[in-house]
């Protein structure tokens, strides 16, 4: 694609560039250092090893790099295009990734700050000694400003067994007790498809003095089992599809964002608040939402009142019971609502929230991963109840500080159009109203239904007429 | 030619090859390094900027002139009824245009806002000289990139085996 846009992109101007090229010799290594890196760090780092290996003088260059982002993703061919990639080319990109890393990190020029050092790669034990190897060597002889880490394992989630979890979580650990430097001075780590042992996860935290930004995903420390978190550094968590009943965020006086999502959990409360003073950014996400054991967000926030940023993307208990928890809330984001139902409950917030900056709303039911069989439904404990009763507690609600309104999945139908009226009346300061069509995934793109949004300009002069006030400033069509 | 209007203070910018562009205060002030000139006081009448030809300087201001906030090259009034968001995408339009240079233009581009200091510049043209190396062959890389291949045959050789990852 890019390729072809850069063809069309040169004129006639290009035959008498390659000419001036030929005499005048080599340009683009005609421009300083300085500039040549500037560009060289915009991309990842083996697109700019890729121009480096042009010419000896740019050869120079990898050494004197500021920013290192070295990914195993992209030695691996699209999905999309036919050629194999099995277990043998894992180990080969793997190892090159090893390579690179080694190459780079100990043939560096002296006295250059780096930013950053991001590594991608499989946890296969000898490639990521070595990562870490070098990882301590670059600590040890300049400033590395970030230091980053992520791993991934032969296996995709899907395919782990229960003893995979258990060899990937013990390989980790084998590979955190022989890099002690070099996981003590990482600042974030992604860990992936790992069932630790009782007392692991804090020990790699013990580890780890100056993480910034930790992630989870599909790891835990065995199913039902309860996750205490202490660490001085930490300012972001995330944790996703762990089987932990229970996460305690017991010390953590930095921490500023959580995002829990698909918690497996039996538990009223699968998150649980210690010392947090610097909280204020909360996200959860669920898939299925058990009707009998919903999340009470009211009892979960009770003791957690300066949140002041909330990302939801399932219908909350009786808006009644949240309102005194909402207080602070500057930006609230609800996704998943379910499509064809009244959506004028989440007006609720308004009212909850009187310094609420933004608001976005997604509108979507995704039938790709949707559960349709009733029975399935029943079994799995899947809410139906798909409806929010919700009365206003005020006759006239006038909302002085929200500015932004943001509306994913809007179609032309009243529903919507007295949602967003229903806004405006009461959000007296209004900045901007965007409205933005269904999501439409390459899973679903066959059997999304048609969708009402507004696509001529006719339509839409007539959606901001239904809308009834002069908003053709305020009001954006996005899609 | 910039024209002088009521009110806006004009600054005379000279090429080396002897052109002299008069633009607002306020569009060469989008220039970093020129700002700093005139709030040290050391622009008073004209200021030459060495090394950037009347060409590329001529488009150096037309880049400015777009991005100088609130009023645009396309009129006064705009920021009062565009929004934010509609005027950052005509804006993203305007540079793709914009940038449809050639290489040599595109590389001295980049030297004049480095050595004058425009961020926006700066990125523009960076970043559409390193969009064209992925997704493409070391071949095709070296001739976007206009980079002369330099090594001696064996020493290529050598390169070639030591980074097998680059040419798979």
């Amino acid at each position: 694609m890019k390729n072809k846009k850069g063809r069309r992109g040169r004129n006639k101007a290009t035959c008498n560039e390659d000419a001036a090229c030929k005499a005048n010799g080599d340009r683009l290594s005609r421009l300083p250092n300085d500039l040549l890196l500037n560009i060289l760090e915009r991309v990842e780092t083996f697109d700019a090893l890729r121009a480096c290996i042009l010419s000896k003088r740019m050869l120079q260059l990898p050494a004197m790099l500021s920013q290192i982002v070295i990914d195993v993703g992209s030695l691996v061919p699209d999905p999309d295009s036919s050629r194999e990639f099995g277990i043998r080319d894992v180990a080969r990109v793997n190892g090159a990734v090893a390579k690179i890393t080694d190459n780079i990190l100990w043939m560096r020029s002296p006295g250059i700050t780096i930013r950053k050092l991001n590594v991608r790669m499989v946890l296969r034990h000898y490639d990521v000694l070595s990562v870490g190897k070098s990882f301590a060597h670059a600590m040890a002889t300049q400033k590395v400003q970030k230091a980053e880490i992520e791993f991934m394992t032969e296996k995709a989630c899907a395919d782990c067994t229960p003893a995979d979890l258990v060899d990937f979580a013990k390989c980790f650990n084998t590979i955190l007790a022989d890099c002690l430097d070099a996981f003590a001075g990482l600042t974030r780590l992604w860990l992936q498809n790992m069932r630790f042992g009782e007392g692991d996860i804090p020990n790699v935290l013990t580890t780890c003095k100056r993480l910034k930004s930790l992630r989870l995903s599909y790891c835990d420390s065995g199913i039902r089992s309860v996750l205490c978190l202490e660490h001085a550094q930490l300012v972001d968590l995330e944790i996703d599809y762990g089987k932990f009943e229970k996460v305690v965020l017991n010390w953590l006086p930095e921490l500023q964002q959580v995002t829990y999502n698909n918690w497996c959990s039996y538990d009223d409360e699968p998150l649980s608040f210690g010392f947090v003073p610097q909280l204020s950014k909360l996200s959860l996400a669920k898939i299925a939402v058990c009707s009998d054991r919903c999340l009470e967000l009211s009892q979960l926030l009770a003791n957690f009142l300066s949140i002041s940023e909330l990302h939801l993307n399932f219908l909350p208990e009786c808006p009644k019971l949240l309102t005194p928890v909402l207080g602070k809330l500057r930006l609230v984001n609800l996704e998943n609502l379910p499509e064809g139902c009244d959506i004028a409950w989440t007006m609720f917030i308004l009212e909850a929230a009187p310094v609420l900056k933004e608001l976005c709303i997604t509108v979507w039911d995704h039938w790709c991963i949707m559960v349709t069989d009733k029975e399935h439904r029943k079994a799995s404990g899947y809410c139906d109840n798909r409806n929010v009763e919700w009365k206003p507690s005020v006759s006239i609600l006038k909302h002085k500080n929200l500015a932004k309104l943001t509306i994913y999945g809007f179609q032309a139908d009243d529903n919507f159009i007295r949602y967003v009226r229903r806004v405006m009346v009461a959000a007296v300061n209004m900045e901007e109203i965007s409205l933005h069509d269904r999501m439409v995934w390459k899973c679903c793109s066959d059997s999304d239904p048609k969708t009402r949004y507004p696509r001529t300009d006719e339509e839409r002069q007539h959606v901001i007429e239904e809308l009834g006030m002069d908003l053709h400033s305020v009001v954006h069509f996005r899609s | 030619m910039a024209t002088r209007e009521a009110g806006k203070k004009m600054i005379m910018l000279k090429s080396p090859d002897g052109m002299e562009f008069e633009v607002e205060e306020a569009v060469a002030m989008e220039s970093q390094t020129i700002r700093k000139m005139i709030e040290d006081d050391c622009a008073d009448t004209a200021i030459l900027i060495p090394n950037i030809n009347s060409k590329i300087l001529s488009r150096v201001i037309e880049y400015c002139n777009k991005h100088v906030p609130t009023t645009g090259a396309t009129g006064a009034a705009a920021s009062d009824t565009v929004a934010p968001a509609a005027l950052a995408e005509d804006l993203k339009i305007w540079d793709a245009e914009f940038i449809k240079v050639n290489r040599a233009t595109r590389f001295n581009l980049i030297q004049a806002a480095s050595y004058l200091n425009i961020k926006g510049l700066l990125d523009l043209t960076s970043q559409t000289t390193i969009d064209t190396i992925s997704d493409n062959s070391l071949e095709e890389i070296r001739s976007f990139l206009s980079t002369k291949n330099d090594y001696l045959p064996e020493e290529e050789q050598t390169i070639r085996r030591e980074n097998q990852w680059a040419f798979q």
